[in-house]
């Protein structure tokens, strides 16, 4: 192959465009890559002036660096923009050196330039820095704090969102900066996963407290992924923090409201194993004796002692249950009244004399104090109850010491105070006694079903009335309840 | 732990410790118609008192309820293992906790039974350290 048919080959394949130019700027050699480029002909190229003959914006530069060329000067230009072919769609950018030609006498006979297109390496350019741009657009609207780490494990990216939820800046945050907002409690364990994830480049999950711009620590969930480059290099990793505060809070409700249900269950069955221990030992004694004696020999008022009390328990047995299921009801919402006009005084009367017989055997003395009457509009079964639970807690921790029954008029309502001399309840237990299931005593000491309060707050809550309590431990407790007397709601219904 | 023979000749009957009262009163009518003698405490604190009280003489063996207000039944226990002239009355308890057997072996006692018990399992449990 000679040398004029190796160059014309070279030039067939190149990428690279080859013009040639004599002295008077008129171009003698015009490459197939020229063509492509230009998409002007080899044919319409030859022998015309050079740039502005090719009827081609040959760049801004117009005739200038090509006469440079030719007075014997290297030029080399980047980044020139051309529009080419007559609809302009052949636009682009070259680079381009021009370089005089000598003849073997060192005389400059032309001017040879070789362009390079660079308008797919600019484009390609352009659109990674549109889809950085794009990327970091994303990633700060984005709700969730994310960042990126290189292969080294040091974090070169936070969005705006993880900045502006830590109150610091990129330079702070950079490299480890960020590990610095970890609640220390969490420290180790954090770095340790975060580590060990890279070490093997997986994918990692891990919760912390990270610190907020506030001072307040937040739980996070942060997910890790690896990245890797298009040839399979490890790249580093991207992830993402969200807020998992809100849902750790749930979570420990959640918890404490499944554990205080279980108490209450272990509790309700411990209160009706109560009566059942009583009937069934009377029960047991009943037949026992019927087997053992002879028919005429039984004990006619023993047996009857016996039955009686049987039937008590199951009396006791059938309130327990019907409260069970008072609470289910209550739950379900506002607590349906059914009221009617009454007198208070001989309601609490009625229960105070009921209660007397209980309380004596307790060794505690009910005192009442009233006005002849006090006439409104309530529920009487629902009162009841109230009064029931209010006075019943009152000789059940009152230590034996008088319990005061106190009914007062008062504008518009009545004012009912029952005050114990008893164990009284803790301060920091009073804001929760009347809750459902709370108890202000350990279970281990006095049994009940830790109902009593949270029934009489439901009742005088649906008789628009407040409820509230003093006490302090060993002083006794003073439970004061206000019901208006009649209710608008109340009215309203009972009319 | 069984009471010795000395022990056995001197004591007198049971002790029920019960806070509820018609638990208390069952167990008390139930056990006098088998023809003991029964002493009864309304909570670990008054069994004490009855059992420290100048010339009583000891039961001979101790129906325990462990749920009770002013001194519960662990409480009692402890007190009485640490009273030399107290420690070795048997007791059985009785006692409404699911976990009754396991809660006998942490206080040593001679015997658990739960709530609701059958008469004849509460005689069989106590009748052995009654003669």
């Amino acid at each position: 192959m000679n040398s004029q048919v190796l160059a014309e080959l070279v030039l067939a394949v190149s990428e690279e465009g080859v013009v040639v130019f004599d002295r008077e700027l008129v171009c003698t050699h015009w490459s197939p890559a020229m063509e492509r480029m230009f998409r002007l002909d080899v044919a319409s190229a030859v022998g015309q002036v050079m740039p502005a003959a090719l009827a081609l914006p040959f760049g801004a530069h117009g005739d200038e660096p090509l006469r440079r060329a030719l007075a014997g000067e290297e030029v080399h230009l980047e980044d020139v923009p051309y529009a080419s072919g007559a609809d302009g769609l052949g636009a682009g950018t070259y680079e381009v050196r021009y370089v005089p030609w000598r003849s073997e006498s060192g005389l400059i006979e032309a001017g040879v330039g070789v362009l390079r297109d660079t308008s797919l390496r600019r484009r390609a350019e352009q659109r990674a820095h549109e889809t950085e741009a794009r990327f970091r657009i994303m990633a700060d609207v984005a709700p969730v704090l994310l960042w990126m780490a290189a292969p080294d494990a040091l974090c070169t990216f936070f969005n705006q969102t993880w900045l502006d939820f830590t109150g610091r800046t990129l330079e702070d945050e950079w490299g480890v900066g960020w590990a610095e907002g970890v609640h220390f409690e969490d420290f180790q364990r954090c770095v340790d996963t975060y580590m060990a994830a890279f070490a093997e480049r997986r994918v990692f999950e891990v919760e912390y407290r990270l610190r907020r711009a506030d001072g307040q620590y937040r739980w996070v969930l942060d997910r890790g992924t690896p990245r890797w480059e298009r040839d399979g290099r490890f790249a580093g990793y991207i992830g993402s923090c969200v807020d998992i505060t809100d849902r750790k809070e749930l979570e420990v409700d959640l918890r404490r409201a499944v554990s205080i249900r279980d108490e209450f269950l272990s509790i309700a069955s411990h209160e009706l194993r109560t009566p059942l221990t009583a009937l069934r030992l009377r029960l047991d004694s009943v037949v026992r004796s019927l087997n053992r004696r002879a028919p005429g020999h039984v004990d006619g008022d023993r047996l009857v002692e016996s039955t009686e009390d049987a039937l008590s328990q199951v009396g006791r047995l059938t309130l327990l249950v019907e409260r069970l299921l008072d609470i289910s009801r209550l739950s379900e919402g506002r607590l349906a009244l059914d009221p009617e006009e009454l007198d208070l005084v001989s309601l609490v009367r009625g229960i105070v004399d009921a209660l007397g017989e209980t309380a004596r055997l307790a060794s505690c003395e009910l005192r009442f104090t009233a006005p002849p009457t006090l006439r409104g509009c309530w529920d009487r079964g629902r009162i009841e109850q109230l009064v029931t639970n209010l006075v019943g807690n009152a000789t059940k921790f009152g230590a034996k010491q008088p319990v005061d029954v106190i009914l007062e008029a008062r504008a518009g309502a009545a004012r009912l105070t029952v005050a114990d001399r008893g164990i009284g309840i803790d301060p920091q237990v009073q804001g929760r006694i009347f809750g459902r299931f709370e108890r202000a005593v350990s279970a281990r000491h006095f049994g009940g079903l830790g109902l009593g309060l949270w029934v009489a707050k439901q009742i005088v809550d649906a008789h628009e009335g407040t409820i509230s309590v003093e006490s302090a431990p060993g002083a006794g407790a003073t439970f004061t309840v206000v019901l208006p007397v009649a209710a608008a709601r109340l009215a309203r219904r009972s009319a | 732990m069984i009471a010795t023979p000395d022990q056995a000749a001197s004591c007198e009957g049971v002790l029920v410790v019960e806070d509820d009262a018609d638990i208390l009163r069952a167990l008390v009518q139930v056990l006098e118609d088998e023809g003991y003698t029964v002493r009864a405490a309304e909570n670990g604190s008054a069994a004490l008192a009855a059992l420290r009280a100048p010339g009583a003489r000891l039961p001979c063996v101790i129906l325990l309820d462990l749920m009770m207000p002013v001194m519960d039944g662990w409480t009692f226990r402890a007190e009485q293992l640490r009273d030399p002239v107290l420690a070795e009355i048997p007791v059985v308890v009785l006692t409404a906790d699911g976990n009754a057997a396991a809660r006998s072996a942490v206080l040593e006692v001679a015997g658990a039974l739960r709530k609701p018990v059958e008469l004849l399992t509460l005689l069989a449990a106590i009748q052995p350290f009654l003669g």
